[in-house]
C-alpha cells in the first residue's frame, strides 16, 4: 500500500518533529516537514503532497498567502489543506464555520488523533 | 426759601440756596461738637426729620453711623431701613482750627437693592451655568470611562492574540508530545501513564485560560439575530443540567409575562447565562435552589444605569426584559462585590476559574446595550440581573455598532 504524502508547514520545529513522529507511528503516511514558510510552495511542487497541514501565523509568509498561491496553480489547487492555528478560540472556530478560505482548520494545541481523523476524512473526500 | 435760624446761621444767596434745598443729597453742617447747624431739604427727605427738629442736636440722634467718620450711614424711616452714602468734609478756619463738618448724605438704598437684584440674577445664571457644566462634566466622565474601557478591550484583544500565539504553540508541542509518548508506551508503568494524563490535563487547563482570554477579546463583536428569550433561557439551563443534577440542586424557573423576541447574539448571551448559572451553582456546594426568572417591567425611577439623560443606558419610562438568576448560597462578601467584574479577578481555586467569566459577561451585555447587576439578596444568597430594552429591533441595535470584522 502506498503511503499518503503529508506536507507539514509550521515554523515551530519541535511541533513539526513531534507531529511527524506521531504520524510516522501510524504507518500510513509519508511526512515531510517545512519550517520555512517562504519555501512552502516550492516544497509542494517538489514533494507533491496528498494533503498539506498548514500553520496560519508564520514569519515572512502566512498560511493564507501560501494557500492563495497554491490556488492559482492548476496542478495543486485541489490539494486538500488543513489549517492549524493558535490564535483562535473554540468559539471563533465555530463562528468561522470551521473554515478559513474554504479550508478546515484545527485550533492548537491540536489533538493528534483528531489531526489523523481530519487527514483521513479529507483524503477520502479528495479521492 | 431762606430761614433765619440763629446767630451762627449764614444766609446763602438764592442760587446757592436752591442748590442747597433742591439737591437730592442731604447737606448737613455740623459744629465742632458735632451738633447740627444747618440741615438741607435733602436731609429732611432722607432722614424724615425737619430742619427745626434737627438744628442744635447731635447728628448721632438721627444716624448712629454718620456720627462717626464712617462713609456708610443707616437710617430708619417708616419701618424701612435706608442705606446712605456719606461724604464728609472737614471745615477749618483760617487758623487751621476745625470749625465743624459738612456732610453730604446720599440715599443709595434703591441702588443697593438694584445691585442686590443684579447679584441675585448673576448668581442664578452662575448656578445654571454650573449645573450645565456639571452635567457636561458627568457626560464627559462617562464618555471617558467608555473610551478607557474600549481602549482596555482593544489592548486586551491585541494582548490576547499575541499571548495565544506564544503560549498555544508550546502547548501544542507538549500535547502532541504527551500523546506521542502515550502511544509509544502502551505498556508503561501505571505511574508513567498517570503522569502523562496529569500533563495532558495541565495542558488543557493552560489552554482553557488562553481560550478564556481569546473569548474575552472576541466578545467585542456581536452577531445579532431575533432570539426568543424563553427558548434561549431553556437552552442555557440545559447546558448546566449536569452540574445541577450532580449537586442535587433544585431548579426553579419563573416566567412572569411573555418576553418579546429580542435582537441578541444568542451564543454569547447563552455564554453569559451559563457563566452566571455556574457561579450560582458554585456558590451552593452544599445544595440549594437555583432560580431563573424572566419578566417584563417598566422602569419607574432612576437608579443604576437608569436615568433621564441621553447618556444613561436606560431611561425612566422604558419597558425592559429582565432575566434574574438567584442562588441560596452565602452571598458575596462586600470586598468581592466591588471587583466582581474585574478581568482576572477570581475567588475560585486555581484551575477552577480564569477570572474572566464575569468580565466577559459584562462586555457582552454592554455590547447589547443592556445592563448586568450582581447584588446580595436581602433574604440571603446572591442575585444576578440582566436587563435589555424590550422594544428594540435589530436595526436599532446595530445603529450604534461600528463594523468590526473578525480577525484571523
Amino acid at each position: 500500500m502506498t503511503k499518503h504524502r503529508i506536507l507539514l508547514v509550521d515554523d515551530e520545529p519541535a511541533f513539526t518533529r513531534v507531529i511527524k513522529r506521531y504520524l510516522d507511528s501510524v504507518g500510513r503516511y509519508e511526512v515531510r516537514i517545512e519550517n520555512d514558510s517562504t519555501k512552502a510552495v516550492a516544497a509542494v511542487r517538489e514533494f507533491r503532497p496528498s494533503l498539506i497541514l498548514l500553520d496560519v501565523i508564520m514569519p515572512e509568509m502566512d498560511g493564507g498567502e501560501i494557500a492563495a498561491q497554491l490556488k492559482t496553480d492548476a496542478r495543486f489547487k485541489h490539494v486538500p489543506i488543513v489549517f492549524l492555528t493558535a490564535i483562535v478560540s473554540k468559539e471563533q472556530v465555530q463562528r468561522q464555520g470551521d473554515v478559513i478560505g474554504g479550508h478546515p482548520f484545527l485550533a492548537k494545541p491540536v489533538d493528534a488523533e483528531q489531526v489523523i481523523r481530519f487527514i483521513d476524512e479529507k483524503l477520502r473526500s479528495a479521492a | 426759601m431762606i430761614e433765619e435760624t440763629g446767630p451762627r446761621t449764614r444766609s446763602p444767596d438764592t442760587t446757592l440756596s436752591s442748590v442747597f434745598e433742591g439737591s437730592a443729597e442731604g447737606i448737613i453742617l455740623l459744629d465742632a461738637e458735632d451738633r447740627v447747624i444747618e440741615w438741607s431739604g435733602g436731609a429732611t427727605r432722607i432722614y424724615g426729620h425737619s430742619r427745626e427738629e434737627a438744628l442744635g442736636r447731635p447728628l448721632s440722634m438721627f444716624d448712629s453711623e454718620a456720627a462717626t467718620l464712617a462713609l456708610m450711614g443707616v437710617a430708619h424711616r417708616g419701618g424701612d431701613l435706608l442705606s446712605l452714602f456719606i461724604t464728609p468734609h472737614r471745615a477749618r478756619g483760617q487758623d487751621g482750627r476745625t470749625l465743624g463738618m459738612v456732610k453730604i448724605v446720599r440715599n443709595v438704598t434703591d441702588e443697593r437693592q438694584r445691585g442686590h437684584l443684579e447679584l441675585v440674577d448673576r448668581e442664578l445664571s452662575l448656578k445654571n451655568t454650573l449645573g450645565a457644566l456639571r452635567r457636561s462634566h458627568d457626560e464627559l466622565k462617562t464618555t471617558q470611562l467608555q473610551l478607557i474601557q474600549s481602549a482596555k478591550l482593544e489592548s486586551i484583544g491585541r494582548l490576547a492574540a499575541s499571548v495565544a500565539h506564544e503560549v498555544k504553540n508550546p502547548l501544542a508541542i507538549l500535547l502532541a508530545g504527551i500523546q506521542f509518548l502515550k502511544k509509544s508506551l502502551p505498556d508503561a508503568d501505571p505511574g508513567v501513564a498517570e503522569t502523562l494524563d496529569d500533563l495532558k490535563e495541565a495542558v488543557h487547563r493552560a489552554n482553557g485560560v488562553i481560550g478564556g482570554l481569546l473569548d474575552f477579546a472576541a466578545s467585542t463583536e456581536l452577531r445579532l439575530e431575533p432570539v426568543n428569550v424563553e427558548d434561549m433561557i431553556t437552552a442555557s439551563i440545559q447546558l448546566v443540567r449536569h452540574a445541577l443534577q450532580r449537586r442535587h440542586m433544585n431548579l426553579e424557573r419563573e416566567q412572569r409575562g411573555e418576553l418579546p423576541t429580542l435582537p441578541l447574539d444568542r451564543p454569547k448571551i447563552e455564554q453569559v447565562m451559563v457563566n452566571l448559572m455556574i457561579n450560582a451553582i458554585d456558590a451552593m456546594p452544599d445544595g440549594g435552589t437555583l432560580t431563573v426568572r424572566s419578566s417584563l417591567a417598566q422602569l419607574t425611577k432612576p437608579g443604576d444605569d437608569v436615568g433621564y439623560r441621553r447618556t444613561d443606558p436606560f431611561r425612566v419610562g422604558e419597558t425592559v426584559a429582565l432575566i434574574e438568576i438567584e442562588d441560596t448560597g452565602p452571598g458575596i462578601p462586600p470586598h468581592v462585590l466591588g471587583r466582581i467584574f474585574d478581568p482576572f479577578f477570581t475567588t475560585k481555586p486555581p484551575g477552577k476559574g480564569t477570572g474572566l467569566g464575569l468580565a466577559v459577561s459584562k462586555t457582552i451585555i454592554g455590547l447589547h446595550r443592556g445592563s448586568i447587576r450582581i447584588e446580595n439578596r436581602p433574604e440571603g444568597g446572591a442575585r444576578a440581573t440582566l436587563m435589555f430594552r424590550a422594544g428594540e429591533t435589530i436595526k436599532e441595535s446595530l445603529h450604534d455598532q461600528a463594523p468590526n470584522p473578525a480577525g484571523g
